[in-house]
């Protein structure tokens, strides 16, 4: 699915990515779980479409519903007693609760590293790092092209072998196989070698080339999401997300200050979901 | 303008026999199109390597190589590599990076250029060279042609002002060689810039060039213009004929007067002017042997994946026992599928594939790959396991080695490693283990890739004395005058069918297109004269 905010600067999407998982991990407070986990389930499907639907129903409820109930079932701190197990123990709202809020932010953080790699491809990891390191970021992209490169090679080689009469077992054939790749690739590796030295490879001040620039909007909201966070960092040293669920429930008391903090949690997490739907409207209506 | 100019250049490699390059002297001015050629092993690659310090190689040197006034040597390395461009043989392994637009911009980047100036020059380099639509593909889903011109197009965004191509197109199909070479005659044409390349293949090549030198053991056997090597081929320079263009070699062979032609429409009307509009000879077809066939594969369905489209699609066709059978075909047509499918190396969702009246599938894997069928694959080096060349072939059968050793001319070549040999040699040495397993159906996969003219006959000649022992021969080949010279049936696959399929001489004088260089030179005055020989033996026969 095409997304705005995957168009924008990768340097903001790392940014975002980062806050929200952080974030993500750290709050236990239930409304900014709530949230978080809104946001990241709306803008995962937005992203992936009917094939996260599907992921959702099969894979992730029933993983929430299992930790919830091995919650349930096996701690039995809590004061509200909801009924009584025949061998004696009790089950609790609390732990129900507690259960919920694990399970939530693990999902949560799944989520959000489900759009981080929708958003993120390999050229936008490149272009953030290849400017800290680009000699890094050149060995990344040589191996993102070898692995397929050397994959397609053994395939080749099982092939090879097996038309001469040398199936032989697994093992060794594989064994067979993974010496005539290691040499075929060493006698490669100097192609490879010469082909980068005759293009300058070795000078000093080398460069990366990028196709990534930044535009008015990618500062205005890189800006946006480093004043939200120091908002909600603020939020969190004041104690306001605190949460604790053991003997009983108990959360810091609603203020304007928290009403605001959950305003500025929801306003980050959503940016993305918010982005896409200003532009598509905007194409709408530009038709 | 002497952009390049070469004294009395010597050099030996550590541990070879005899020097490589034994006095080279040579001018090359700026703009020229240099065509080197000459057999392999003749110092052609030893010499381009030369030209570029950073793939000199190591040995003993002597002599100079200046480039515009200056000794090559003292440039700094900066210059060289955006001065000196170099397009390589084997295209898959000289992409370094993922990204095709990555890989444009890596020789800009190893010089530490701005961003700005970078942008420019990979955008002026998409468009020059169309790669627009591939631009954000990865490189691992190109095809070798494409590859080739995205190395070429890295290197032309150092803005060079000399080319040098060491055999760039031996690894590509002959559709993707013409594109390549079409698109160097046009960079050569609009750019002006110096080029020099290295080709066994010149059918494509000599047309476009200004300049042919020729190299023999090392030393410059002749240096002129593309036509006057036509006046050199019956007399000293007889070694190169067979990788001449087919029209050159026409006219050579039967003695032919005035201008030498080039290209398949000059060497027509030259024939035209030559020939009387005689009758035809015909050759006399071989009956189709009527016993039961070697590969038998009927209706035959094969995909890579579930979801993608079939690559055979109900394809039947018999291979007659000891023939020399070959299949052909575009890229991507399925013609390495059908071959592997019949080797049961691919297992077929649909229909029946029989090997010599067996069905494949019940044939247990000791016996298939142990004196009934033996596969060569595209890639020889799929095979190397061993240290040398002598332990690689006793792997396979201890007691024939030798023997298969003198049989394909690798005696001299026992205690080399099969790495370093050349391309022709390793196909040599691969076909030497294949053959000692004893194989009563040969599987061979563009078996003449990359090999010289020279071997190549000697190679049909080795064919067709398997086949007199009884062999049967399947090949897939791209390689349509080696087939026409060499094959007894011919089959065109497309769209995972069989388009034709017919005694080889038919099969090409039908076709317009998909025929020899030879046979569409003459098809106006000789319909069924296929190859060299047939076209100069009826030249002599009905000349006016």
């Amino acid at each position: 699915m095409r997304s705005a905010f995957a168009g924008s600067h990768p340097a903001l999407n790392f940014l975002f990515f980062a806050s929200v998982v952080a974030f993500g991990m750290l709050f236990f407070h239930p409304a900014m779980l709530g949230i978080s986990f809104a946001a990241a389930l709306s803008y995962s499907i937005r992203l992936r479409g009917r094939a996260m639907c599907k992921t959702l129903l099969c894979v992730l409820l029933p993983t929430l519903l299992f930790v919830v109930f091995l919650g349930a079932a096996f701690n039995h701190y809590g004061v509200t007693t909801l009924f009584t197990l025949s061998n004696g123990n009790r089950v609790t709202l609390e732990a129900i609760v507690h259960g919920f809020a694990t399970g939530g932010m693990v999902l949560t953080v799944f989520l959000w590293f489900v759009c981080y790699n929708a958003v993120v491809t390999t050229d936008k990891f490149l272009h953030v790092f290849g400017r800290v390191f680009p000699t890094g970021a050149l060995l990344v992209s040589m191996t993102l092209r070898f692995i397929p490169l050397l994959t397609r090679r053994m395939r080749k080689i099982f092939e090879a072998q097996r038309g001469i009469g040398y199936g032989g077992g697994r093992l060794r054939g594989g064994l067979h196989a993974l010496s005539i790749l290691i040499t075929w690739s060493l006698e490669n590796a100097v192609d490879v070698a010469d082909s980068m030295k005759s293009r300058g490879y070795g000078s000093r001040g080398r460069t990366s080339y990028t196709r990534f620039f930044w535009t008015r909007r990618d500062v205005l909201l890189t800006l946006a999401v480093l004043a939200l966070d120091a908002l909600v960092i603020a939020g969190m040293a004041a104690g306001q997300t605190r949460a604790m669920y053991n003997p009983y429930i108990s959360l810091p008391a609603m203020t304007a200050f928290s009403i605001v903090l959950y305003a500025c949690y929801a306003l980050l997490c959503f940016m993305p979901l918010a982005l896409d739907c200003t532009e598509e409207i905007r194409w709408n209506r530009s038709r | 303008m002497e952009q390049i100019q070469i004294k009395d250049l010597h050099f030996s490699y550590p541990l070879g026999q005899g020097e490589a390059l034994a006095g080279v002297d040579l001018t090359i001015r700026a703009g020229e199109y240099v065509a080197l050629c000459g057999e392999s092993g003749c110092g052609k690659t030893t010499l381009l390597r030369h030209l570029k310090t950073a793939l000199m190689p190591n040995g003993k040197r002597g002599g100079s190589v200046r480039f515009c006034g200056a000794l090559l040597d003292t440039l700094d390395a900066r210059t060289q590599a955006s001065r000196i461009g170099f397009v390589f043989q084997d295209p898959e392994s000289a992409v370094v990076t993922d990204k095709v637009y990555h890989e444009l911009a890596f020789g800009l980047e190893s010089l530490g250029m701005p961003q700005g100036e970078m942008r420019l020059r990979v955008a002026e380099m998409a468009s020059y060279f169309g790669i627009e639509p591939w631009f954000n593909m990865p490189t691992d889903e190109l095809s070798g042609g494409q590859l080739q011109i995205l190395n070429l197009a890295s290197v032309m965004a150092l803005h060079p002002d000399v080319l040098l191509l060491d055999e760039p197109t031996s690894q590509l199909d002959p559709v993707a060689a013409a594109d390549f070479l079409a698109t160097i005659d046009r960079i050569h044409r609009e750019l002006g810039l110096t080029i020099i390349l290295t080709e066994h293949r010149l059918e494509d090549v000599l047309p476009c060039a200004d300049r042919v030198i020729v190299m023999h053991h090392g030393r410059v056997a002749a240096d002129c213009t593309p036509r006057e090597i036509g006046n050199s081929l019956t007399g000293e320079l007889a070694f190169l004929r067979d990788s001449m263009p087919a029209a050159m070699r026409i006219w050579a062979g039967a003695d032919g007067k005035g201008a030498c032609p080039l290209t398949v429409c000059e060497g027509k009307q030259w024939l035209t002017r030559t020939v009387t509009a005689a009758e035809p000879v015909r050759r006399t077809l071989a009956s189709a042997p009527a016993e039961e066939p070697a590969v038998r594969m009927r209706e035959v369905f094969f995909t890579y994946d579930k979801n993608a489209p079939d690559v055979l699609r109900g394809l039947s066709m018999d291979v007659p026992r000891g023939a020399v059978f070959a299949l052909l075909g575009g890229n991507g047509a399925g013609k390495s599928t059908a071959m592997k499918a019949a080797a049961g190396l691919l297992k077929p969702y649909r229909g029946r594939i029989e090997l010599s009246g067996r069905d494949v599938r019940k044939i247990p894997q000791k016996e298939l790959y142990h004196g009934l069928a033996g596969v060569l694959p595209q890639q020889v080096r799929a095979l190397f396991t061993e240290k040398t060349v002598r332990l690689e072939l006793e792997s396979v059968d201890r007691g024939g080695a030798q023997a298969m050793a003198d049989r394909l001319h690798l005696t001299a070549l026992l205690d080399r490693h099969p790495y370093d040999i050349s391309g022709g040699e390793q196909q040599r040495l691969a076909l030497g283990k294949v053959l000692l397993t004893h194989p009563r159906i040969l599987f061979l996969d563009e078996p003449t890739k990359g090999m010289d003219s020279a071997f190549k006959s000697q190679f049909g000649t080795l064919l067709r004395e398997l086949t007199t022992e009884g062999v049967t021969v399947f090949m897939v080949s791209h390689d349509v005058e080696f087939c026409a010279a060499n094959a007894d049936r011919c089959a065109m696959l497309f769209d995972g069918m069989l388009a034709a399929e017919a005694p080889t001489v038919p099969f090409f004088s039908g076709n317009t297109f998909y025929t020899t260089a030879a046979n569409r030179i003459a098809r106006h005055v000789f319909p069924d004269a296929i190859t060299d020989e047939d076209v100069i033996a009826l030249c002599r026969a009905n000349r006016c």
